[in-house]
């Protein structure tokens, strides 16, 4: 037993059982502190009558979520009205497998990984599991047979399947520079030195791939100002509209869940993982238990950090409309990420790919380049299509309707 | 461990399996669905050799079927979608006859 | 595989075609049951003659006879199932089986890339068109299958010759040497001599025995792209374009929106 419970293939029992709690709890805290960091930004109290501090809201939500009676409403397709909260669910946690949570641990001799697998193809693992998450919002919206509903998936597909290429491009980015794609690969690296202070994090290498895919990020994870699938004041809601109770509250959950997924891969790509520098406990030397803890840890609150950003923006930025975001996809990111993966292809191609001279200037080049194009085509980014007739004199919801058609 | 004619009998049942909804099937977009059954057997053909013969050409010819699959289906729904818009309908049978 | 798996297996394949045949959207009184029977117990049969063969203690043949039972059910849905939304996502069924045949066979890179491009991609396209162009009732299309007889007799058919030669005892000389040799070297031996990520392995035979090939399939995807937009475009008359103008915001009441 304490063999079993020393090997790898027991710990990652073990860590999936312990990381599925955390997570669990770790997402109903997300939704209290979305609430209480909204009511900071807006200058209210926030929830704060159950508990101290409110702080046993979530469980409260939790109960309430479970006990509303669970419509599903007569004209819906029932199958898929039931599948698609239970994919949304599933695909936001099998995710988690792949991130490494802290390290190697030694066990009786042997070095573990703290990672419930350790696939080689990790990275491409977790975009493939994320590239599945589509269905949850697709099946959702069209088995409601409701045209709120309808076009909250289509909106949702469109902007899923377009902002997934200018993340690639930036995965990609990275990638080139580490030259793995097994995510523990990815995250040693990291924890070397420039001139012994500091840390050799991808982020100072590559900052507007950082940037980018932060921002590819909030779009796939469907967050504001991306959260046109669900808008709720032109589609009451979107795709999960006829949803109530604990189908709606899965739902809930999945999206913060692929917030910390989300946030997971961009610390382990960007930011070290779980390495913190001039921290002893935080080394890639360090395998005691204590220093696992540290360790997740650290990646703990770099996590929070990229949440807590995601939350901020959330209540500062109003939504795109849908042409500006498709426009931003295609006109404006997926061209400003292939001119950063060009760069890279250049620099691993000179060997230039690891110093910071060398891609920070490249990077600003690619900014530089990027908005001489932007400032010199004259093409209104906020506007309708010049190729539209204008909308003077007409009513405007008319207009609107056949600006989008095109 | 599954020898090499175990994994080509299940690929050619996924192949006939897709044959047979093309044939029988009238709806365009099940019938495009079929082909790409018929593409999921060749896969799994193709690697159990690729694994038989210990190289990549195998992998290779699968992966490049991907890129054909891909540039098949946006075709494929292009021209679903241009038919619909003339017909209303997704029924092959309705485009029989060579006609307007 | 000997011939007389080889008649089990013709056998199975009969019972497997009829039952699909059974199965098979056709108009008149539901014929589900004998349908279903008969095509789970071919299914079984089939499993059970590939357990046989295949499962030794401690390896991973049992996910092989799982993944090929889900593949294959998989498959026989889409083919048969009235709705196609459902024919797409038992297809989505079909690829995730399919890739974790792959990982048996050591090619990760592939089976990821397959649930990226199929799953991820081509398969939420297909939707995409299904929701657009169908909302969730049955059409007399999707009910009527066109000669189911016919087609399940050509799967059958192409099935029969391909396991004719899968187990067809060698005659020659020369077919002898070979099927020795493919029996000596099976797959199992070779599968364990690969090593457990062929990422890199993948990239090295792409970007140099297989370069020119792959330029080709980028001109290919180019093409397709610009054959889509093409296909798929569509005029709307606005004013100033020389086209019979309409007023705006009659497009989707007046003019036909799709």
């Amino acid at each position: 037993m304490t063999e079993f419970l020393t090997s790898q293939f027991g710990v990652s029992i073990i860590l999936a059982g312990v990381v599925f709690g955390i997570l669990q709890g770790a997402v109903a805290y997300c939704i209290y502190f979305e609430r209480k960091i909204a009511a900071w930004i807006q200058d209210r109290c926030g929830p704060n009558r159950v508990g101290p501090a409110g702080l046993l809201q979530p469980l409260a939500d939790g109960g309430k979520m479970i006990l509303k009676e669970d419509v599903i409403p007569g004209h819906v397709d029932k199958n898929l009205f039931v599948l698609a909260p239970a994919i949304m669910f599933i695909v936001a946690f099998v995710g988690f497998a792949a991130i490494p949570w802290g390290g190697q641990l030694e066990l009786g001799g042997k070095l573990v990984s703290i990672q419930v697998a350790s696939p080689d193809i990790g990275l491409l693992y977790i975009l493939g599991v994320a590239s599945m998450g589509i269905y949850g919002v697709v099946l959702g919206g069209w088995s409601s047979n409701n045209k709120y509903s309808l076009f909250g998936a289509i909106r949702a597909t469109a902007q899923m399947l377009s902002y997934e290429i200018p993340m690639g491009l930036c995965i990609l980015v990275i990638v080139l520079t580490v030259g793995a794609i097994r995510l523990e690969d990815i995250v040693l690296p990291q924890t070397a030195y420039w001139s012994d202070v500091i840390p050799k994090w991808n982020v100072f290498l590559h900052p507007l791939a950082f940037i980018v895919l932060f921002v590819t990020m909030l779009a796939e994870a469907n967050r504001t100002p991306f959260d046109l699938a669900e808008a709720e004041q032109e589609l009451v809601g979107g795709f999960h509209t006829e949803y109530s109770a604990l189908k709606f509250g899965m739902f809930f959950l999945a999206e913060y869940a692929s917030m910390i997924t989300s946030s997971a891969l961009l610390a382990v790509l960007f930011l070290g993982g779980w390495h913190l520098p001039w921290i002893p406990w935080a080394q890639p030397e360090a395998t005691g238990i204590a220093a696992v803890i540290v360790k997740m840890l650290v990646m703990g609150g770099k996590i929070a950090g990229s949440l807590f950003v995601m939350m901020w923006l959330r209540w500062t930025l109003p939504r795109f409309r849908f042409d500006q975001l498709m426009r931003l996809a295609w006109g404006g990111l997926i061209p400003f990420t292939l001119g950063l993966f060009v760069l890279t292809v250049g620099l691993l191609y000179f060997d230039k790919h690891q110093s910071p001279l060398w891609t920070l200037g490249g990077n600003a080049v690619v900014l530089v380049l990027t908005l001489a194009v932007a400032g010199l085509s004259r093409r209104d980014v906020t506007g309708r299509p010049a190729s539209l007739p204008s909308l003077e004199g007409r009513s405007l919801t008319h207009g609107r309707l056949a600006g989008d058609v095109s | 461990m599954a020898g090499v004619s175990e994994y080509i009998v299940v690929g050619s049942i996924l192949f006939a399996l897709g044959l047979v909804g093309f044939f029988s099937r009238r709806n365009l977009i099940v019938m495009f669905l079929s082909t790409e059954v018929m593409f999921q057997g060749i896969v799994v053909n193709v690697v159990a050799f690729s694994g038989l013969h210990q190289n990549m050409d195998g992998q290779m010819f699968a992966l490049f079927l991907l890129v054909i699959a891909a540039v098949e289906a946006g075709l494929a729904l292009g021209m679903i979608v241009l038919l619909y818009r003339r017909r209303g309908t997704l029924d092959a049978e309705a485009w029989s006859a060579m006609h307007g | 595989m000997t011939p007389s798996t080889g008649y089990l297996l013709y056998l199975l394949f009969a019972m497997g075609g009829a039952g699909l045949y059974l199965l098979l959207p056709q108009p008149g009184k539901s014929r589900a049951l004998p349908g279903v029977a008969l095509s789970v117990l071919a299914l079984a049969g089939l499993l059970s003659v590939l357990a046989v063969k295949v499962i030794a203690p401690s390896d991973t043949s049992a996910y092989f006879c799982l993944f090929s039972a889900i593949a294959i059910f998989g498959a026989s849905r889409v083919i048969t199932h009235r709705k196609p939304v459902y024919s797409a996502l038992y297809f989505v069924l079909v690829v995730i089986s399919v890739a974790a045949l792959l990982v048996l066979q050591r090619a990760e890179f592939l089976a990821v890339a397959l649930i990226i491009v199929y799953a991820g991609a081509i398969i939420v396209t297909y939707l995409f068109v299904i929701m657009l162009a169908q909302q969730s009732h049955e059409t007399v299309y999707d009910t009527r299958a066109r000669e189911p007889f016919f087609a399940v007799l050509v799967g059958f058919v192409l099935m029969a010759a391909i396991t004719g030669k899968a187990v067809e005892p060698a005659t020659t000389s020369e077919a002898k040497i070979v099927t020795a040799q493919f029996a000596q070297q099976n797959l199992a031996g070779a599968i364990e001599g690969l090593p457990e990520g062929n990422t890199a392995d993948v990239a090295a035979a792409l970007l140099t025995k297989y370069i020119v090939v792959l330029e080709i399939a980028g001109v290919l995807l180019l093409v397709s792209m610009v054959g889509a937009v093409a296909l798929s475009r569509k005029k709307i008359p606005v004013e100033g374009h020389g086209l019979p103008t309409r007023p705006l915001g009659q497009i989707g009441k007046e003019v036909e929106p799709f």
